[in-house]
């Protein structure tokens, strides 16, 4: 044991966008700390009852199918985006939401473990922008979490690999797809030594999108055979979505499966579809030929041949998938190894990487380098004989440069007698800074006159593991040196923001925690209700019916043998 | 940075070849982690950036990632194998794995994959039927071993016996064996209690006789599954023969029947012998109460795994150390092979009552947290 009883624990937590969880390091072991339900994965949806409280997790989720107006899911796909949902009386961005579901699992871990969490490590897919990853910042800073640190999925389950094969000296690949992102990372392990070499990605590409293209298509038959189209209301398209997610599932362990949606129209009307593997793999082709740009772009920015990639490390739920799989056999002629439990590892490197943070003893021998997975840079015009372009994008720290890494540019001035220059400060990787993010601006002032393009100015970018960026610009002539630095905390958001999205949480109505378990066993059970029929359905109406009574009685040893019952049932209907 | 200075940084001299340059770099990466010196390490790296900046970047050419896939036959059976591991076709992946093109598709280590298959399909193969795990279990004799480290990390990652635990149509025996063997970390822990609590949902004295092999071997984990199995019945109280949580001296009803039942006869015999007149008609009806009482000795619903569920529940609900429950579990049972059961039962009660009297013996393990 390292942990210090009075200094609190440091923990890593898997912000994803289907699941969160949180995992900590104890033991010389990554271990997944439940929730109050005694669940290992915490769904990321938040919603609101009639009563405008709010919930957060497993009761949410199950809501999604009963109440999909007053639920949202999949808000990690529109981190550091504009969008605002409503819930009740609330308009949320997805910063709040997400600080949401960050505060609820450091609950979680403060009552599991009994000591409050000093500091978290979030990990982000390795292609989110700066904007993502600030509007990330700005959600662990309103949801009150210490976070220095935010690392990459696939780094943190190359961490999570290097962690458990401290001898093993290999080139990896690891594929990360998750619910809603899609992480190459090519990297080589070396003795306890992780260098990440390069990564790409495709921040709108998960196992979402294959729910949504098999939802398409399932849609296109049902209105094609039954002549109801299941996209017209929400309520209808949230059902479609939950038999879609059943049948993906269950074509994962089978060669066919049935995609059944119950209750439709005001005949209740149940609709059967009955789908096979290798129908569904050719509606997902195209999903899967989007899959292989990221590798191959990884694979030229390491600068290595397939035929050098010792083993593919498979990570995130949606690798189960046996398309996966056969897309990993089909690029580097070998299968895929899953070799940690695909949802946890990435919260599992997460909690390495708290540990190796804070010193802690138990990683000792562990050392990770990371990349820059954008490069950095500035704009600058062009001089071509006359014309002039303006808005070029000039980068000074590439894409893939190991970090913490300085790198420097020399730029001079464009007309004579110039005495300032304004610099715009972007991430991406196109030539023209508009199709990039802007991440700052500054002017440098008091230049000397003189002739254009004879006062030289250095720019030098210093870039850290906690994504502070440091610019020292020196005037050459003059030694004069203006600093700027960004960092990634009230960016996005301003602090006031913050500040007001966090009194608003604050002002939040939420269910009483110790009723949790209550009221998730009743969404559960209310979303099963509204996807099964015949006698289940009349004996789950039964039970839920007996424990709404038994809820009324607030007896809590009632309540909690009704609740037992309900789940019972509940769990043996979802497996049968 | 020159090359030169590069590597004096690294420590070597100039023109040393790429594999030592990593070796170096490697070496003093430890004692320069970018986390903790980020000055020092952005020295090392340049220094080593620089050293390797001649070595040639491979790109593969573009015409190779749109030309005829790479996939040879000897992945795509691997993969197969791998798929219908997952499906749980099973005799499809052992008919692969046999065959000698599985040798082929192992592209490292055959004989430690194929290995790895025949325990995997073997222990598979029990879920379709008791004949295969016979047969199974007869050809390859080492794979079936409870305390294999290996078998028992493989089955904690495949996770298999989760499912051998939940089918049905796996014989009570298999099961107990499959829980036997799952001692692996807390994660498997979580999900074989998970297992066992469905198993026992459907069939509770083989599930608690499965908890009780457990004690003998692995006392912490085993109190850990009791005290799931436990929860689940306080949940769920009236479905189900034994409620455990009821009874928390489950012997009760059973001690009634061993101890009471004989001395009730006794008792009848006597005031009948003392009420009636004559001798023989005295013996006959004493004879005739005591076979009845006999009778209902031997046929008492208790058996074997009912007892020990009871036993260690009892032991579990005083708070005692799981390994002090398991020798008196290991007693009680040789007592009862010697005895016979319900004999043994309560004897068994009497010495566990000893036992708790006399001196502490064996440290106190904590229990499974």
């Amino acid at each position: 044991m390292t942990l210090r009883e009075d200094a609190g624990v440091r923990i890593g937590i898997d912000l994803g966008t289907i699941h969160s969880l949180a995992s900590v390091l104890m033991d010389g072991r990554a271990i997944i700390i439940p929730n109050p339900l005694g669940e290992r994965l915490t769904p990321s949806a938040v919603s609101v009852d009639t009563q405008g409280r709010v919930l957060v997790g497993a009761a949410a989720k199950a809501r999604e199918v009963t109440h999909p107006a007053e639920t949202v899911c999949n808000f990690k796909r529109d981190m550091g985006t504009e969008r605002t949902w409503t819930l009740g009386r609330e308009t949320m961005r997805p910063e709040s939401l997400s600080a949401l579901v960050l505060s609820e699992i450091r609950q979680s871990v403060e009552e599991h473990l009994g000591q409050p969490v000093v500091e978290a490590v979030v990990t982000v897919p390795a292609y989110f922008g700066e904007d993502q990853r600030r509007a990330t910042q700005a959600a662990c800073e309103i949801a009150g979490l210490h976070v220095e640190r935010i690392i990459n999925e696939p780094t943190a389950a190359a961490l999570a690999y290097g962690f458990g094969n401290p001898q093993s000296e290999a080139r990896l690949v690891v594929l990360d797809l998750g619910g809603g992102t899609f992480d190459v990372s090519v990297l080589e392990v070396t003795d306890g030594i992780i260098e990440i070499i390069a990564s790409a990605g495709d921040a709108r590409l998960g196992g979402e999108d294959f729910v949504e293209v098999m939802m398409e298509q399932c849609r296109r038959r049902f209105l094609a055979s039954d002549a109801i189209d299941l996209g017209a209301h929400e309520d209808l398209s949230a059902k479609l979505r939950a038999a879609c997610e059943r049948a993906k599932r269950g074509l994962t362990d089978a060669r066919d499966a049935a995609v059944v949606v119950t209750g439709v129209g005001p005949a209740a009307a149940t609709l059967t579809l009955e789908v096979n593997r290798d129908e569904v793999h050719q509606w997902w082709a195209p999903l899967i030929a989007r899959m292989q740009t990221p590798v191959r772009q990884a694979l030229k920015d390491a600068g290595w041949m397939r035929s050098a990639v010792d083993q593919v490390l498979l990570v995130g739920g949606a690798t189960r998938m046996p398309i996966v799989s056969d897309f990993v056999a089909s690029i580097f002629n070998k299968p895929g190894v899953r070799e940690l439990p695909p949802d946890e590892a990435v919260a599992m490197g997460a909690a390495v990487q708290a540990a190796l943070k804070a010193d802690d003893a138990q990683v000792e021998d562990l050392v990770v380098t990371d990349i820059a997975p954008f490069s950095l840079g500035v704009n600058h015009t062009g001089e071509y004989g006359s014309h002039r372009v303006g808005g070029l994008f000039a980068a000074i720290l590439e894409r893939g440069t190991v970090l913490p890494a300085s790198r420097s540019h020399v730029f001079t001035t464009l007309d004579d007698g110039q005495r300032e220059v304004t610099f715009q400060v972007y991430q991406g990787e196109h030539a023209l800074c508009e199709h990039n993010t802007k991440i700052g601006e500054y002017s440098v002032k008091g230049i000397p006159a003189a002739p254009a393009g004879e006062q030289p100015i250095e720019v030098r970018f210093s870039y850290d593991l906690n994504g502070l960026l440091e610019i020292e610009t020196t005037v050459r002539s003059t030694g004069k040196t203006h600093v700027l630095v960004i960092d990634r905390s009230g960016r996005g958001m301003s602090k006031a923001e913050v500040e007001r999205a966090r009194a608003a949480m604050a002002s939040l109505k939420f269910h009483p925690r110790e009723a949790l378990p209550n009221v998730a066993a009743l969404e559960r059970a209310e979303a099963l209700f509204a996807t099964i029929t015949g006698e289940p359905r009349a004996m789950l109406g039964e039970c839920i019916g007996a424990f709404r009574a038994c809820l009324e009685t607030q007896d809590g040893k009632l309540i909690s043998q009704g609740r037992g019952r309900l789940l019972a049932i509940v769990d043996r209907f979802e497996h049968n | 940075m020159d090359r030169l200075t590069a590597f004096e940084l690294l420590g070597l001299s100039p023109g040393a070849d790429a594999k030592a340059i990593k070796r170096a770099y490697h070496k003093r990466l430890k004692t320069t982690k970018p986390d903790r010196d980020p000055e020092g390490f952005k020295r090392l790296r340049a220094a080593f950036e620089v050293a390797t900046s001649d070595a040639p970047a491979l790109e593969e050419p573009a015409a190779e990632w749109s030309s005829p896939r790479l996939t040879t036959q000897r992945t795509l059976n691997a993969v197969a194998v791998h798929h219908a591991l997952d499906e749980g076709r099973f005799a499809e992946a052992h008919a692969t794995v046999m065959d000698t093109r599985w040798a082929d598709a192992l592209l490292d280590d055959p004989g430690g994959a194929y290995a790895e298959a025949t325990r995997r399909t073997g222990i598979a193969t029990i879920l379709d039927h008791r004949p295969a795990y016979e047969a199974v279990a007869a050809v390859y004799p080492d794979v079936f071993r409870p305390n294999d480290p290996e078998l028992q990390l493989l089955l904690g990652i495949s996770r298999e016996w989760q499912r051998l635990l939940q089918a049905s149509s796996v014989p009570p025996e298999v099961r107990a064996f499959v829980a036997k063997c799952v001692i692996v970390d807390e994660a498997s822990r979580l999900s074989l209690a998970r297992g066992l609590v469905r198993w026992y949902w459907r069939d509770r004295p083989s599930a608690m006789a499965a908890v009780v092999g457990l004690l003998e071997d692995y006392p912490a984990v085993a109190s850990f599954l009791y005290q799931q199995v436990r929860a689940f019945d306080e949940y769920v109280p009236s479905t189900g023969p034994i409620p455990l949580q009821r009874q928390p001296t489950p012997s009760a009803r059973i001690r009634f029947a061993t101890l009471w039942t004989p001395l009730i006869v006794v008792a009848a015999a006597l005031v009948i012998s003392a009420i009636s007149s004559g001798p023989i008609v005295d013996r006959i009806v004493g004879a005739l109460v005591l076979a009845v009482g006999l009778l209902f000795l031997l046929g008492h619903p208790a058996n074997s795994s009912q007892v020990h569920a009871g036993y260690l529940a009892s032991c579990l609900a005083h708070d005692e150390p799981p390994e002090v429950a398991a020798r008196r579990v290991r007693l009680c049972r040789r007592l009862r092979r010697a005895l016979g059961e319900n004999i043994a039962l309560d004897f068994g009660f009497r010495v566990g009552r000893l036992a708790r009297l006399g001196p502490a013996s064996a440290p106190v393990e904590d229990a499974a947290r």
